[in-house]
């Protein structure tokens, strides 16, 4: 398993950054497109979305988002 | 072990490596090692795996029981002998690939445990090893790959890399320290040991000591690129050579003894110099080393980012050097064993592997020079490449690297290749594409520096590049910076004959890269590629 941080643009020009926990790209993209659907309500158009950085899994490991 | 692991009295704050290494030392893997060869890969234990970095050893992508091995080559120097024996390991074992890294190592990959005792030995017999390549230690040592035939060096480094590798290769006081742990030496004015992202570099210097010039070294601490990189902070001594293992000694047992253990991603010498900062670093060293000289003048005149092709007179009258380009630093084992026989032929043996992921011939007399630069081999690993598979670095990339997210190694070839055929330039451009934020193919200190990605699209998958300009070692250090906007993967190559085609038709003649983007700023940078996104998009 790695963890992933997925960054996101939106339509309106604004961000996002998604982290999540998956065992490839194809369900990391999938699994962060679930996140932000669930986050956004009203729901929010992605132009894009983008895997940066992948580590491997495991207790205490994470990113630093700077805001 | 002539020291005591203080930090083992608070185990709440150690990290899970650091109980680890506590548990089994990293160096007793490698007997453990030969026994895994027998009950084979399924028995290795998951703490083990974690350990074998400590061989030189690591999984390779995707885990399938074929391990990656770093081979440590100390400032780049390598025989004849030495050279064959890596090329037969290659043939043996490793599908006859071999590539040079950028801190002047060997690398293989396709390797199985079975297979490492027979290695460890093979290189051993001729002076070689792959321990303590990778792991918590002191690891190979780079430096200047024209030591002792340098007509730029103060002196020639030889026997004080050798004195410090051997003090630290498999020394038990040391296979325990915090984090990986880089040291550079040079005494050439060019700085090809990339000293700024080193934890611990010396470099040329002079000191008046009692009415004599001195030449020695400076020292600096704390450098490293990975996701966090950071430029390395020299110290206000001066160090003779004859107390460099002193002085190192002492750097590294300040690591070892105040680094920090309790979370493993600021664990690197340089979140210790960013705390202290160099003085406070200084006062430490001190106390362990005894007084030395404060700094002297300073020998180092700029930055040759560790290049050497083309032929060149060495500091031996009637002797020369012929440095070969070697594409991405990818070759077979069938190419270095003819370069060994080269090296043989026509010089002494000697062959000196770049941090640039290149190799020189060294020690050619000049009257042999005409028939080396006929042989064969020189068609492809040329002294004379053209400028962007010349200046071209890579990482290792999808193909074997577990955190990389895209392929490097074969496509930063081919777009090197692509942009020759496509832009002339009377200046070079040094462009390293890495796969992942971990910096493996040193992509801050490049002119442009292609950091990959994914993205999804409409399409599916898609790999992708972000762009940095502007990196740097030597005066006015500084790491590149990233330019706005991705670029997917197959539109690159036009997106950079177009980037690059701005600072061709806009230079000054003379006018380097790196002077070109001082000159206009990121911002005329920015500007242009918005455009050429823009046109992309729009055409689509």
């Amino acid at each position: 398993m790695f963890l992933f941080r997925v960054e996101v643009t939106y339509a309106d020009r604004s961000r996002a950054e998604v982290i999540v926990l998956q065992e490839s790209e194809e369900k990391a993209f999938k699994s962060a497109s679930g996140q932000i659907e669930h986050h956004n309500l009203p729901p929010k158009q992605v132009k894009e979305m983008v895997i940066v950085e992948k580590k491997p899994a495991a207790a205490g490991r994470g990113y630093v988002i700077d805001l | 072990m002539a020291y005591k692991a203080f930090w083992a009295e608070t185990p709440e704050k150690l990290n899970k490596t650091e109980l680890l290494k506590l548990e089994k030392d990293g160096l007793d893997i490698i007997e453990d090692i030969y026994r895994y060869a027998q009950t084979g890969y399924e028995s290795i234990t998951e703490d083990d795996m974690n350990r074998f970095k400590w061989a030189g050893v690591y999984e390779q992508r995707p885990k399938d029981g074929h391990f990656m091995m770093r081979v440590r080559i100390p400032s780049g120097r390598l025989d004849s002998e030495q050279a064959r024996t890596l090329a037969a390991i290659a043939r043996d074992y490793g599908r006859d690939l071999v590539d040079i890294t950028t801190r002047q190592a060997v690398q293989y990959h396709w390797l199985r445990v079975e297979q490492l005792p027979d290695i460890f030995e093979r290189l051993a017999k001729v002076g070689l090893s792959s321990f303590e390549a990778c792991g918590d230690c002191p690891r190979t040592i780079v430096g200047n790959p024209l030591a002792g035939i340098d007509p730029h060096e103060l002196f020639d480094t030889t026997p004080y890399v050798k004195q410090l590798s051997d003090t630290f290769l498999m020394n038990r006081d040391f296979s325990n320290l915090p984090r990986k742990y880089k040291i550079s030496i040079s005494a050439s004015i060019y700085n090809p040991g990339h000293a700024e992202i080193n934890d611990l570099a010396f470099t040329p210097a002079v000191k008046v000591i009692d009415g004599q010039e001195v030449k020695g070294f400076h020292v600096w601490v704390g450098g490293g690129l990975s996701a966090k990189p950071y430029l390395a902070k020299q110290l206000d001594v001066f160090v003779a050579p004859e107390r460099l293992v002193d002085v190192a000694v002492g750097v590294t047992t300040i690591f070892r003894d105040y680094g920090y253990r309790e979370k493993r991603h600021n664990a690197r010498l340089k979140y210790l110099v960013a705390d202290w900062g160099p003085e406070k670093f200084k006062e430490k060293l001190l106390e362990l080393t005894g007084e030395l000289p404060t700094r002297g003048e300073d020998k180092l005149v700029g930055w040759n980012a560790g290049y050497f092709t083309g032929v060149h007179q060495q500091k031996q009258e009637g002797l020369s050097y012929i440095g070969l380009s070697v594409p991405v630093g990818r070759m077979s084992g069938s190419e270095l064993e003819e370069l060994a026989r080269l090296a043989d032929t026509y010089g002494d043996g000697s062959l000196r592997t770049c941090n640039t992921q290149n190799i020189v011939i060294a020690n050619i007399p000049n009257e042999k020079v005409e028939a080396l630069l006929k042989e064969p081999l020189l068609e492809r690993l040329t002294p004379y490449p053209k400028h962007f598979t010349a200046f071209a670095v890579s990482c290792t990339g999808t193909e074997f690297c577990n955190l990389a997210l895209v392929e490097t190694k074969e496509r930063m070839r081919q777009l090197a290749t692509y942009l020759d055929q496509e832009i002339e330039l009377d200046e070079p451009i040094r462009i390293h594409m890495v796969g992942c934020p971990n910096s493996c193919g040193q992509r801050q200190i490049a002119d442009i520096g292609l950091q990959g990605s994914l993205v999804k699209t409409s399409e599916g998958m898609k790999e992708a590049f972000d762009i940095y300009i502007g990196g740097t070692l030597g005066p006015n250090a500084r790491f590149n910076e990233k330019l706005s906007g991705r670029v997917i993967v197959e539109n690159l190559p036009s997106v950079l004959v177009d980037l690059i085609g701005f600072f061709k038709e806009t230079k000054r003649q003379g006018e380097s890269f790196l002077q070109f983007v001082d000159r206009v700023g990121k911002a005329a940078f920015q500007e242009r590629l918005d455009a050429i996104l823009a046109q992309l998009a729009e055409s689509k």
